[in-house]
């Protein structure tokens, strides 16, 4: 018998931290091959902020996500607060969670 | 008459000027029964060819294959309006215009050679002509609005080339540089955002690029003044909009 073959293609993929495409072959419905291509070009992020003031990751990371700067914005303050050593008061801690 | 077409488009960039688009939530509305949105990836998979009355572009160029589609887009579109720092200015990526582009792609990825990209990054207006340009890291939702109500009665939009300086005052806010001593590039820095950090005590830090005439020699001496290093100038101009404020600085 000849083995069925499926291929199943997503183009265009968005919120993947940019847009991607996802290709997934399936013969006789097991999965073969998945193929995930983020075609989102790269802009270096971990580069470039390297050499920055401590102040500004926060600001720059926000744009790394238009979709969830948050995210970014409070793992940048927690990265550096965490190399600083510093403790943010539970307000703080409680106003971060509600954003 | 036909129901004017919409199409956005994104290139390398963070998403967040074309959401701005999906913010109005007020207008969506209203604005969608006056436009037909036929390509808009964030909003929905449905994709209506070209050509468009007018489309909004996102993002910088830096790929080889997006300078391509940049100009098959200019061709297809009867307007082309870029929307954003990364679109207008080549965006926060453009730093790696002055740096080793093999450097930075070594230190961030464990295999460069599956990227495919250029070594610059480039507003669109490098590649093709553009009618419009909305600058902001990120846009202005009024001005969106603004420019797409002009052109749907065919009038120009207002993106009047003031600085945040004018809007500060407009809006009766006091000034963190003179009463507060706070670092601001309110001066230099393209109006739009309705000085939104200065309304919070916080000193611009130009996100919407250089101001049309920027006057950086006499504003530097100012930021020294109120505490910056020159490692802090260097920094706070090597932003978002890297690439057009380091066009306008004519202290060096």
């Amino acid at each position: 018998m000849t083995p069925e073959i499926r291929t199943l293609s997503v183009g265009a993929l968005t919120r993947v931290e940019g847009e991607g495409a996802l290709h997934v072959t399936l013969t006789d419905g097991v999965v073969e091959s998945v193929e995930l291509n983020i075609y989102e070009p790269p802009r270096f992020f971990e580069a470039f902020l390297r050499g920055r003031a401590y102040t500004e990751p926060p600001d720059i990371t926000a744009r790394v996500c238009g979709i969830c700067p948050v995210a970014y914005q409070i793992s940048a303050s927690n990265a550096i607060e965490d190399a600083c050593g510093v403790t943010v008061p539970p307000e703080l801690v409680a106003l971060r969670r509600l954003l | 008459m036909s129901v004017p077409t919409l199409a956005v488009w994104k290139f390398a960039s963070c998403d967040g000027c074309q959401l701005t688009l999906l913010d109005c939530e007020d207008e969506l509305l209203t604005l969608a029964g006056r436009v037909q949105i036929a390509t808009f990836l964030e909003a929905s998979s449905d994709i209506v060819g070209g050509p468009y009355d007018v489309s909004l572009v996102e993002g910088s160029i830096t790929t080889p294959a997006d300078e391509r589609r940049i100009k098959e887009i200019r061709e297809q579109s009867k307007v082309l309006v870029t929307i954003g720092a990364c679109a207008t200015a080549g965006g926060v990526q453009a730093l790696r215009n002055f740096a080793d582009i093999d450097e930075f792609a070594s230190v961030v990825y464990a295999k460069p050679e599956y990227l495919d990209t250029v070594a610059t990054s480039t507003p669109a207006a490098a590649h093709v002509k553009v009618d419009y340009q909305l600058q902001g890291c990120p846009i202005d939702r009024g001005q969106l609005l603004d420019t797409l109500a002009a052109l749907l009665v065919g009038r120009k939009p207002r993106l009047p080339a003031k600085t945040v300086c004018t809007e500060c005052k407009l809006r009766g806010v006091t000034c963190v540089v003179v009463a507060e001593g706070i670092p601001c590039l309110g001066p230099v820095t393209h109006a739009g955002c309705g000085a939104l950090c200065p309304s919070y005590h916080r000193g611009c830090y130009g996100c919407f690029g250089p101001a049309a005439t920027p006057n950086s020699a006499a504003l530097i001496p100012v930021l020294h003044r109120d505490g910056m290093s020159g490692g802090d100038v260097d920094r706070v101009f090597s932003t978002f909009n890297v690439a057009n404020f380091a066009a306008e600085r004519h202290d060096r």
